[in-house]
């Protein structure tokens, strides 16, 4: 004989059943991203950010730059993992809505290690918008650069320095590109290709010291190595003189809690060289 | 009671699902107490091919920021993004030299942001007069180590010389 449910049970259901409505609600309430930034705020003051963030109507890509874009702010809240998650969205909603877009989440991809993924994104950058954001260019020549450290491929290094050569006529007067060209010609031991290009560099920005550094390694893989080791020495001077913020600068995207760290090893690998050329 | 527990199962399974553990939006101080976030450029030692001998070269990626690039988050602003600055520039080409060699001083005041008038440059050629409100470029023979600067109303830039002894031959 088939026994039915006493009254208790369905008492007992029908409380469970109210019990996970309210925790339902809870906990999509408290599934905001913006309230997991701060451990340390009340609850109404979480509530209250979201409401406001609600107000401002931002989109899933604005959501998305305020974990990642930190650049010279070096207060909270930098978020890698939510940068990436906003920015899929983002592109899932509507992959052209910002001309950001797919280099921003380039971006993401290309600190996380995710060279190929980050490529794919900038190349998609450029057919949807040109050369609107013509950063892409140095961005394709960094992540080629370091993707051919791990493969060695001779097609890798070559599309590395095609994209900073790129970059160069887009940002000429900035010494970044030349910094990095000249990176990629030393990885490859093109040392005599370092130097009409770094004094080209020079020519914008003469006492750089990321420039004045790889200087000094062209000279001393060319055989003056006393010349070098006073390029490396004035590198060693000018960087001193950098501050975190101007490290930051240098290196946008990074985690702010690690841009004192990335000072003291650009500091340390100058000192290295300062001591190798002795 | 087996009945009730096999009533309670999804129920308990649905409140723990909406507790958080099938989300997928990553939880910050999950992050934070597991690792500390890194990048690729953190670390990173790069060895000349001809060995340690060879030197460690270090790459940068100060042109990938596009801050400024969109002024309003909206419009694309030619010339605004932060590579370049769009401050004075100031350079000393070649920036180490012999006493007795000469360096090109080059100056670029970025004409358009009304800095002109405050532009100075300093110590060239003895303190010769120049000619700060455009592009130009003079020839100095610093016996000591020399810094050169310009100063414009949207900043200022400083290109410094260093002279080596020369070498007596014996």
């Amino acid at each position: 004989m088939k026994q039915h449910p006493s009254l208790l049970t369905k008492l007992t259901l029908g409380l469970l059943l109210c019990i996970s409505v309210l925790i339902f609600s809870v906990v999509v309430l408290s599934k905001e991203p913006i309230l997991n930034v701060d451990g340390n705020t009340t609850n109404q003051q979480k509530l209250s950010e979201t409401l406001s963030a609600k107000i401002a109507n931002e989109t899933l890509f604005d959501t998305a730059q305020y974990y990642f874009n930190q650049d010279e702010d070096p207060a909270p809240p930098y978020d890698l993992e939510k940068a990436e998650y906003y920015f899929k969205k983002a592109i899932e909603e509507d992959p052209a809505s910002n001309p950001l877009l797919w280099y921003q989440a380039g971006r993401v991809d290309f600190i996380n290690g995710n060279f190929n993924e980050a490529l794919l994104k900038f190349d998609t950058q450029i057919q949807y918008f040109g050369d609107q954001v013509p950063n892409v260019y140095y961005m394709i020549g960094l992540t080629n650069g370091f993707k051919a450290r791990t493969t060695g491929y001779e097609g890798d290094w070559k599309k590395a320095e095609e994209g900073f050569q790129k970059s160069i006529t887009f940002f000429r007067g900035a010494p970044w590109p030349y910094v990095d060209l000249a990176w990629i010609y030393f990885s490859q031991g093109k040392y005599t290709d370092m130097k009409p290009l770094l004094e080209e560099a020079f020519t914008y920005d003469s006492n750089n010291a990321w420039l004045l550094n790889m200087y000094g390694l062209a000279l001393l893989n060319t055989g003056d190595r006393m010349m070098a080791h006073e390029y490396f020495l004035f590198a060693q001077e000018q960087a001193e003189k950098l501050t975190v913020k101007d490290w930051s600068k240098s290196y946008p995207g990074n985690d702010p809690r690690l841009w004192d760290l990335g000072l003291q090893e650009f500091k340390s690998l100058i000192a290295k060289n300062v001591t190798l050329s002795k | 009671m087996e009945t009730l527990l096999t009533l309670l199962m999804p129920i308990l399974l649905f409140g723990s699902s909406l507790l958080g553990f099938t989300s997928d939006v990553p939880d910050s101080k999950q992050v934070v107490a597991d690792r500390v976030p890194q990048s690729v450029e953190l670390g990173l030692r790069e060895m000349s091919p001809n060995g340690e001998e060879g030197g460690f070269a270090i790459p940068a990626s100060g042109c990938s920021s596009t801050d400024l690039y969109y002024g309003d988050g909206t419009h694309p602003v030619p010339n605004a993004t932060n590579c370049p600055n769009n401050i004075p520039i100031i350079t000393a080409v070649p920036a180490i030299i012999r006493a007795g060699d000469s360096t090109l001083i080059s100056w670029d005041p970025k004409q358009g942001l009304s800095c002109s008038l405050s532009l100075t440059v300093t110590k060239l050629n003895g303190n010769a007069v120049v000619n700060p409100d455009a592009i130009g470029s003079s020839s100095d023979y610093p016996t000591a180590q020399t810094k050169y600067t310009i100063r414009c109303h949207n900043g200022n830039a400083e290109a410094i010389v260093k002279v080596l002894p020369v070498i007596q031959e014996t």
